[in-house]
């Protein structure tokens, strides 16, 4: 397995001519799980999106470095193939309006990956690894938004777990959710780091402490520090880290 | 001088009040009028029997099967027809000059009086690609006056899917085409299809544009090049060369009570999207 799941090299990134990202040169360690912390606006979700082109949908957007996933380059990987592998859990728990089934098969069935004999076995699998079997094996054929919130973004995390990807990329994911819901997330991190590598920006400095092994802290567009999130938490190199952890602003 | 704000209160609310029952009053004294004069005539027979003496006794049965070829070909044309210049300009398209032209053509078509449509398609396809008076016609005819409703209702639909479960989609690694026939299509599918039962409304109960472009034959439409006429102008033309008003009433209670099963099932297919979504 590679050392690096993702690594970046003198990365810019302009939305028209706003230089969001500033010669960033970051990595993800496999199998483990990685912050971005900074402020708002700061690049953190930008450089996230950088990892599976979400970047492409919006307009004006110039990218320059390098960006390497498992050690090859990003704009060597066809697009499709690259969304299979490292896959996104959004902000808001975002389920199709179709029933939980329905979302749980989506990315079975644009892949082609699975018939009709081999997709419960797979539903059932995802959503028992997140915590979810047990309360919805009988209710697959119910509308997915009538689940609570907490709920659907579990749902969400394990519609993406059954394409198999190889590193989850969490934007905010538990932004919109309670103190307790949100706790359950990442106890359900932890155990999904065990098979998948995972980078999740937060700007929530209590739950990167909690959750990842690693934390790169931004602001304005410029990877300020990196290291192993003690380290990050207990004794920043840098006095802006040092500034942002202790609160003097953020 | 000051009014009290309870006084006004209670005036505007109890005008809001009339208002509502004054819309509803009108539907039910029109139905009303129809149902006393036209029920009596209405039987198994009338349905499912040919009309005699130019529909002075007898039934409406070519009328009615008119009516549903009439009604179902020209959706069957337009929907497809609809749905993708929709689908088009919401989802292959930018804002430019370009699709407010095509926005501003459909407005104006929709605004356009039915008899024009009836014009230009007894101009242009009855006389000018001869198809004579013939269901092809009507059809043609109708399909171009209920396409601008397809587009916009489905359009509006579409536009409601939000953008968040396109980028879910794209995420998934979905290409730009199954996002659209998997999530977005299906999102939208009961706001399109409203806009098709509010079409079929409209197809059934046209006359203008059909005497025109179908003519007003009382054999039954056998093939898409024989004349035939719909309920609609059945009724008119038994009411206005008065022929007989007891069949007229007839004919408008299976006409009024087709609209209303229609206008059901779209308030029904409505609320299910209104539920889905909230």
């Amino acid at each position: 397995m590679d050392r690096f799941a993702l690594r970046t090299e003198k990365l810019n990134l302009y939305y028209g001519d706003f230089h969001a990202l500033k010669d960033v040169n970051f990595h993800v360690y496999s199998r483990s799980i990685t912050a971005l912390i900074g402020p708002s606006g700061c690049g953190k979700s930008t450089l996230l999106r950088c990892f599976d082109r979400m970047n492409d949908l919006q307009e004006e957007v110039r990218i320059e470095g390098d960006i390497y996933v498992h050690n090859e380059k990003l704009r060597n990987i066809d697009i499709i193939n690259l969304r299979k592998k490292v896959g996104m859990v959004f902000q808001r728990p975002n389920p199709f309006p179709f029933t939980i089934y329905e979302n749980m098969v989506y990315g079975l069935k644009v892949h082609g990956m699975a018939n009709r004999r081999t997709m419960p076995e797979i539903v059932d699998r995802c959503l028992h690894s997140v915590g979810l079997l047990e309360e919805l094996k009988d209710k697959l054929h119910t509308p997915a938004l009538d689940l609570s919130e907490e709920m659907k973004q579990r749902l969400c995390i394990a519609r993406l777990l059954t394409v198999e990807p190889e590193i989850i990329l969490l934007d905010e994911p538990c932004s919109a959710l309670d103190p307790i819901a949100t706790m359950r997330i990442e106890e359900l991190m932890m155990e999904l780091k065990e098979r998948y590598t995972i980078l999740i920006v937060t700007h929530n400095m209590q739950q990167a402490a909690r959750v990842s092994d690693y934390t790169g802290f931004m602001l304005l567009g410029i990877l300020v520090e990196f290291g192993e999130t003690s380290q990050i938490f207990t004794s920043p190199r840098d006095e802006r880290t040092e500034g942002y952890i202790t609160g003097r602003y953020g | 001088m000051r009014i009290n704000p309870r006084i006004t209160n209670s005036v505007v609310r109890w005008l809001l009040n009339a208002q509502a029952y004054f819309t509803v009053g009108i539907l039910i004294v029109i139905i009303a009028i129809i149902f006393v004069k036209g029920f009596p005539q209405v039987n198994f027979a009338f349905i499912l029997s040919f009309p005699q003496d130019m529909g002075r006794h007898g039934g409406i049965f070519p009328a009615i099967v008119g009516t549903i070829q009439l009604a179902l070909l020209s959706i069957l044309l337009a929907t497809p027809l609809g749905v993708g210049t929709a689908i088009f300009l919401t989802e292959y398209t930018r804002e430019s000059a370009f699709t407010k032209l095509i926005r501003f053509g459909v407005e104006s078509l929709a605004g356009i009086p039915s008899i024009l449509y009836g014009l230009f398609g007894f101009i242009f396809f009855v006389i000018k690609l001869k198809m004579g008076w013939s269901l092809l016609a009507g059809v043609l005819t109708l399909t171009i006056m209920i396409l601008p409703t397809i587009i916009r209702t489905s359009e509006e639909a579409i536009r409601s899917v939000p953008r968040q479960l396109r980028i879910v989609s794209y995420s998934l690694s979905a290409s730009k085409w199954e996002t659209i026939k998997k999530v977005v299509l299906p999102a939208a599918m009961p706001g399109i299809l409203t806009g098709i039962m509010l079409s079929i409304g409209r197809a059934v109960g046209e006359t203008a544009a059909i005497i025109f472009t179908m003519g007003s034959s009382l054999r039954l439409p056998l093939s898409l090049m024989d004349s035939g006429r719909t309920m609609a102008v059945h009724f008119y033309i038994l009411a206005r060369e008065g022929i007989s008003m007891e069949k007229a009433y007839g004919t408008a209670v299976v006409l009024v009570l087709s609209i209303l099963f229609i206008n059901i099932i779209a308030y029904y297919i409505m609320n299910k999207t209104i539920a889905r979504y909230s």
